[in-house]
């Protein structure tokens, strides 16, 4: 399987604070990968640097065999990579539809935006029934599906998840999580799970990385970390 | 009889007000940004048909097809290469950029057109429509129409095309915009390019109704102001709704009083409904989704409560 997205050797900060020290992930062709870590490991400033908002001090990162490294956030979207961010962040005072639609902005997606529409609605039928409430009038799940659908409508081959399930109710995020599975085997998108929740996120995925202090410090496909393993990782002591 | 008068001529002016504060409104609320400089491009405005009519004949109407464009070129122009820049150092130094921009369109229309007095007409300048024992201007009532019809268009921009949605997703969110392949930068220069054409059915309406000095920007920008405070920002529907009211005080209370009252209301407004525009339409809608943003788990960064 080739890698339709990699970052290497990355090290990113604010100032001089670096939250990254040297990180590196990779996301095969279709596959489901995770990334978890304690808060405040550095997950998500390694997803900003992913989607352009910091650039990295070092390092290389690579979309579908091309070097993105000192691309424009709209232009990566543009080039089929699109970041979730933490809460979502719908347009409060725009309707769901007006939202969805802002998703397929660029030109490619255009094309395309009424397929992709549909396809959002029969993912998530609960929005169909919103369309027209503004965004942020929503719940909190609603809202995380709405963002979601934003990002489908760019027509991604990535997309990666920051914090998918913070604040929401265990059993929305079970069925976010079901609609994303179906997402990844039926429309062959690869996907990027951030969590801080390690057990369900790896339960998830076809290979995790465990992030802290700013490293890698675990990879590995989920059955063949040990608990002990991941616990070490997890919390730095033997 | 009096007052009847007053409410029809009050609806009349407060199509022109509308006008005056609608690029404001649009450049406040979506780039955030207090254009100092709107006055001017009003009268810029203003001159351009002027000229249009001196030169080719063309009546003043007819002329916002060459100053429309013209007008959103030169605020295009002047965001992307100048105020965008400014805005990456913060709001002050876009803020005085503006005021830089406003100063020297001022001093170089001196200059160009000299310190006198201006006015638009048309041959059905001075024609008046009776309508149920009402004389009123024909002039206004095409004003009124064309004001009108412009805040439409813009309205129906704004909804239902790719670069308005654009618009309204980067004044909600500038950072999940580009999350979504919008170009913030581009994005604010074209909104600044759709406000200062708006100047341009601006500086008609005021060029036709008062007459004008190189310096009027000033004044105009202390009405758009008020009408965007009444209206709310990026509010397009409140714009108008608030020229109304700013018109209908302005006919009611004279030409003496007009400008006071709206003055003291303007103050009012400020002091006692500080955070909120007067008008607003759908407010109750509208403030729950204030709330759902303030719901929405903090954006902040984990690794920077890290660092700290």
């Amino acid at each position: 399987m080739t890698d339709v997205f990699r970052m290497e050797n990355i090290k990113a900060g604010y100032g001089d604070f670096a939250a990254v020290e040297e990180a590196g992930i990779s996301i095969p062709e279709g596959a489901m990968v995770s990334l978890t870590g304690t808060n405040g490991s550095g997950k998500t400033t390694l997803m900003n640097v992913a989607a352009g908002i910091i650039r990295p001090s070092s390092g290389r990162i690579m979309l579908n065999g091309a070097d993105i490294t000192g691309m424009e956030p709209e232009k990566r979207v543009s080039a089929g990579l699109t970041l979730v961010p933490q809460g979502g962040r719908c347009f409060a005072r725009m309707t769901v539809e007006d939202n969805l639609i802002t998703g397929s902005y660029d030109r490619r997606a255009r094309k395309k935006s009424r397929d992709l529409l549909e396809k959002v609605y029969d993912l998530f039928p609960g929005l169909k029934d919103k369309r027209f409430q503004p965004a942020g009038t929503l719940s909190g799940g609603e809202r995380q599906m709405t963002a979601i659908g934003r990002a489908l409508m760019s027509d991604p081959s990535v997309i990666l998840f920051d914090e998918l399930s913070l604040g929401l109710a265990p059993l929305v995020v079970k069925s976010i999580y079901e609609r994303l599975k179906e997402l990844n085997d039926k429309e062959r998108i690869s996907i990027l799970l951030v969590e801080q929740d390690t057990v369900r996120a790896m339960r998830m995925s076809d290979y995790s990385y465990i992030m802290l202090k700013g490293r890698i410090v675990l990879e590995g496909k989920p059955g063949e970390l040990s608990g002990e393993r991941i616990r070490e990782a997890y919390f730095g002591v033997k | 009889m009096y007052i009847l008068q007053a409410i029809v001529n009050g609806i009349l002016l407060g199509g022109t007000y509308a006008i005056l504060g609608l690029g404001m409104s649009l450049s406040l609320g979506i780039v955030r940004l207090t254009n100092l400089a709107h006055g001017e491009y009003i009268v810029l405005g203003a001159y351009t048909s002027m000229l249009l009519q001196a030169w080719l004949g063309i009546d003043p109407f007819l002329s916002l097809v060459i100053s429309v464009p013209f007008l959103f070129l030169a605020g295009y122009l002047i965001q992307r290469f100048l105020v965008n820049k400014a805005m990456k150092n913060g709001e002050e130094p876009a803020l005085l950029v503006t005021f830089g921009i406003s100063v020297i369109l001022k001093d170089a229309m001196l200059l160009v057109f000299g310190a006198d007095a201006r006015h638009l007409s048309a041959d059905y300048g001075n024609v008046t429509v009776n309508l149920a024992g009402l004389g009123i201007p024909l002039l206004n009532i095409l004003l009124l129409i064309l004001s009108g019809t412009s805040i439409l268009l813009l309205h129906l921009f704004l909804q239902r095309t790719y670069t308005g949605r654009a618009i309204r997703a980067v004044s909600d969110d500038a950072g999940a915009a580009s999350l979504s392949g919008i170009n913030v930068g581009n994005t604010f220069s074209i909104a600044a390019g759709i406000a200062a054409a708006t100047a341009a059915a601006a500086g008609l309406c005021a060029g036709m109704k008062w007459t004008w000095y190189p310096s009027s920007g000033g004044r105009y920008l202390l009405i758009a102001f008020v009408i965007v405070v009444i209206g709310g920002l990026g509010n397009v529907g409140g714009t108008f709704a608030a020229g109304m009211v700013f018109g209908l005080i302005q006919a009611v209370g004279g030409a003496s009083y007009g400008m006071l009252i709206s003055y003291v209301f303007l103050i009012l407004i400020l002091t006692l409904h500080p955070h909120e525009a007067f008008l607003r339409f759908s407010d109750k809608r509208r403030k729950t989704c204030e709330e759902g943003i303030m719901q929405e788990p903090s954006v902040a960064r984990e690794d920077q409560n890290a660092s700290e």
